[in-house]
């Protein structure tokens, strides 16, 4: 055996601190997804179709969506608008993900792309603002989320039937806490707090206005131009 | 619905997911964003988790609940104050959620 030279020495590294920093991650996609699983049996799909809801779909709330429209009966076309308009909110992230992206080579762009999720985009857009990417750490953090996401699903499939009212666990709140971990760093100036408490707010005012999965998109672009209007305002001002 | 159905439904659900994923990250590179475009990325990151955070704590069975007995929502002022402190993924998680199971096994 030979001794590793430099460049698989950084590779290994990268591959170790992608999954270091991914870790706890892990633990809420290991939650969910058992949760995912539990609840596709329950609604109905066998064991095969949930695993590949996790394979293909790979996003907690289209997914948790599409088994409850499924085990209703809803015409499929409707099943695939109402995943569209949930996942919309992927195209604001990927957006936003693209500049960082930006030196790979197109097919390395395409296999990113489909492993972006909500977890995968709020961990990279903080982990690399500032300081570029790194391929491999980047790639790792994707394939090892997705990896332990189907995990999960398998063993959630698995022990079915046993589990009931899986919200006693607190494992709803998981994914909220891993949002509020990674955004509450990322608020650093006046502006960015505008842009946090406006996003929140104007959620709830447009789900009080009656829209449904559309609220996230209406509330991230009012929070979005807050922002900018909050911006244009400060530097008007004499300091 | 028969489970191949299921299994097709699946599969288109799965192929509208990657291209709103990929679309973006394959095509805005190498391009020239206009000005509005560029500043309000700038801002997406965390108008679109703060969204997500609120949609997921204050959204019970599709109607906003603001109330006391909204264990969930009460739990996120502390978990932010946890987050802010450490700066944690794993202690914010991790505290975040032992909050709310302690919460919701003293109150019943």
């Amino acid at each position: 055996m030979t001794e590793p030279n430099d460049s698989q020495k950084s590779w290994l590294g990268d591959v170790t601190a992608g999954t270091l920093v991914t870790a706890p991650v892990l633990m809420v996609y290991t939650a969910m997804g058992i949760a995912f699983g539990v609840l596709s049996i329950q609604a109905g799909l066998s064991p095969l179709n949930t695993v590949a809801m996790s394979l293909f779909v790979y996003a907690g709330t289209a997914q948790l969506a599409g088994i409850q429209l499924l085990a209703l009966g809803v015409p499929p076309v409707s099943i695939v608008i109402t995943t569209l308009v949930i996942n919309s909110r992927f195209l604001v992230m990927s957006s936003a993900l693209a500049p960082l992206v930006a030196r790979f080579p197109g097919w390395q762009r395409f296999l990113y792309g489909l492993e972006i999720t909500d977890a995968s985009f709020a961990l990279q857009i903080s982990r690399y603002s500032g300081r570029p990417m790194r391929k491999v750490e980047a790639f790792t953090i994707n394939l090892v989320g997705h990896f332990v996401w189907v995990a999960a699903t398998i063993a959630g499939v698995v022990i079915g039937g046993t589990v009931t009212n899986v919200e006693r666990y607190g494992l709803d709140f998981g994914m909220p806490a891993m949002f509020i971990a990674i955004m509450v760093p990322l608020i650093r100036t006046r502006v960015h707090v505008v842009v946090a408490v406006t996003g929140g707010l104007a959620l709830l005012f447009f789900r009080l206005l009656g829209f449904s999965y559309w609220a996230i998109l209406a509330a991230t672009a009012t929070a979005v131009v807050a922002g900018i209007a909050m911006e244009q305002w400060t530097r008007r001002q004499p300091s | 619905m028969d489970q191949t159905t299921t299994f097709l439904t699946i599969l288109a659900m799965g192929a509208v997911s990657m291209a709103l994923k990929l679309a973006p990250v394959v095509f805005l590179p190498g391009r020239k964003l206009p000005h509005w475009l560029d500043i309000s990325l700038r801002h997406l990151p965390v108008a679109v988790l703060s969204a997500m955070t609120v949609q997921l704590l204050a959204i019970v069975d599709g109607e906003v609940n603001l109330q006391l007995g909204n264990v969930a929502l009460w739990a996120a002022i502390p978990t932010v104050i946890c987050a802010a402190l450490t700066r944690s993924l794993f202690w914010t998680i991790a505290f975040g959620m032992t909050l709310v199971v302690s919460l919701r096994w003293m109150l019943g």
